[in-house]
């Protein structure tokens, strides 16, 4: 559970909901729900792992992750 | 047995392992739901298009001009020092249009007696202790959800897959498991030929490749996979507009395609109570180029042949499923495998290596047949020209057993 409501951003004119970051996401904190990403805050850790994958540079972690 | 369900099976996405699994499971007459997050099939495309020889892909889907962009008769590879590998071979493989591809697939399962639902998503299992019956679904649509029961549950929900997660069989990918991609179509590019192009080195691709696919004349998808782990701070767009601009400087660019193309190693158990796993869900792409369309239809019908066997037995337990498992290692999990370690190997060599590496492979004898690289005989030369990788090859055998 996340206390801190540290939680990965997404730019959503640069996210084209391609699921890379869904596929890595350790804690299923991205979801690609029809042609939406949804992110549940809660689940975030943040980890860092989906804004690495990401290929447009959609996504920011807290902390310079 | 599940009383008052209205199908035996649901199949979860309708992508090429999908639709194929849904209509042979149709065809030993049983009901079967198939369900597809997005409002079309096959849109927006999310590959780069190419397949192998006809004779592989009639199995599944007749080619028409329709469906096929272009032919491919030969390859070019042109590695980090600029040297180009060319060959030619007749009819290797064809680029398609996906989109009409997959619509094709999935009609074909409709006319098999499949039902389709598009806009309708799976949002979890149904579980009786280990045994999975089924999915509980949203409509997308209306927001509204439902139970949807069935006696065998299928994941083929892709790259971003949650359904094998669900039942235990797949955590998520690490991040070099993996290319993260990007691709635009092309006009007004100068092709050699209908070659299909690979570029290597870590200016153009870290960790992955370029390509170059012929899709018309003077029009090719032209695009990037890299490992995130070696990406240095930029992104698959940014590598992608490096190459375009070293590639196709003066083509227009018509259609962007970004994805995550999975180039894991092949899960280990792809069966559990009431569920199988099939195509990129399941990391039956190849993971050497990530192609996986072909993988995709053959990982189908395996699947589908199993758990038709163990519906007519009258139990979809995980044992009666992992026929289909055994069926996948035995066959086409082998060269899984192999391209496995061999891109562990050649995805880790520098540029120079890289370039070296190459020339002793063109040297090496029979290290293709009609269908492509030969993936042991590559990896036998590539630790024949330099020792040091057997320790490497024989590391990542050893502790190559899969953690899944």
């Amino acid at each position: 559970m996340n206390d801190s409501h540290d939680c990965i951003t997404v730019d959503r004119e640069t996210c084209v909901v391609c699921g890379a970051c869904a596929a890595v996401c350790p804690a299923e904190a991205l979801v690609v729900e029809g042609l939406a990403l949804v992110v549940v805050p809660e689940r975030c850790r943040p980890c860092g792992t989906a804004a690495l994958v990401c290929p447009t540079g959609a996504l920011a972690c807290p902390g310079g992750k | 047995m599940t009383v008052n369900s209205r199908f035996d099976v649901i199949v979860i996405g309708a992508g090429p392992a999908g639709s194929r699994t849904a209509a042979q499971i149709a065809r030993s007459a049983r009901r079967v739901l198939l369900l597809e997050k997005r409002p079309r099939v096959g849109y927006p495309v999310r590959c780069a298009e190419a397949v192998g020889p006809r004779e592989d892909v009639e199995r599944y889907l007749p080619l028409d001009d329709r469906l096929v962009s272009s032919p491919i008769n030969g390859f070019l590879i042109v590695v980090p020092d600029g040297t180009r590998f060319q060959r030619e071979m007749p009819g290797i493989g064809f680029v398609v249009d996906r989109e009409l591809f997959d619509q094709r697939l999935a009609a074909d399962a409709v006319s098999a007696g499949v039902e389709l639902r598009t806009g309708h998503q799976a949002m979890g299992l149904i579980r009786e202790g280990t045994q999975v019956r089924g999915a509980r679904v949203k409509d997308l649509a209306s927001g509204s959800e439902y139970d949807e029961r069935a006696e065998v549950t299928v994941g083929a929900d892709g790259v971003e897959s949650l359904s094998p997660r669900w039942a235990g069989l797949k955590k998520s990918l690490r991040p070099d498991e993996l290319f993260s991609c990007a691709e635009e179509l092309i006009e007004g590019i100068d092709l050699p030929g209908t070659f299909i192009e690979f570029h290597l080195g870590r200016s153009f691709a870290p960790g992955g490749y370029a390509w170059v696919f012929p899709k018309g004349t003077g029009r090719a998808n032209v695009g990037v996979g890299i490992n995130p782990l070696r990406a240095d701070g930029k992104t698959a767009v940014e590598y992608l507009n490096a190459f375009i601009a070293h590639r196709a400087p003066g083509g227009k660019r018509t259609r962007l395609v970004i994805g995550g193309c999975s180039v894991a190693r092949g899960l280990s158990a792809l069966a559990a109570g009431g569920f199988v796993a099939v195509g990129e869900a399941a990391n039956q792409s190849n993971p050497f180029s990530g192609g996986g369309i072909i993988n995709a239809l053959e990982g189908a019908d395996m699947a589908a042949s199993a758990v038709a066997a163990a519906l007519s037995r009258g139990s979809a337990s995980a044992k009666n499923l992992g026929a289909y498992t055994r069926e996948w290692r035995r066959t086409v999990g082998k060269s899984n495998d192999a391209f496995y370690h061999a891109a562990r190997i050649f995805y880790g060599l520098s540029d120079e290596e890289m370039s070296r590496m190459a020339r002793e492979l063109s040297r090496v004898p029979g290290l293709f047949d009609e269908k492509g690289i030969k993936p042991l005989r590559m990896v036998r030369a590539l630790v024949a020209a330099r020792p040091r990788l057997l320790i490497q090859f024989a590391g990542s055998r050893l502790g190559g057993k899969s953690r899944r």
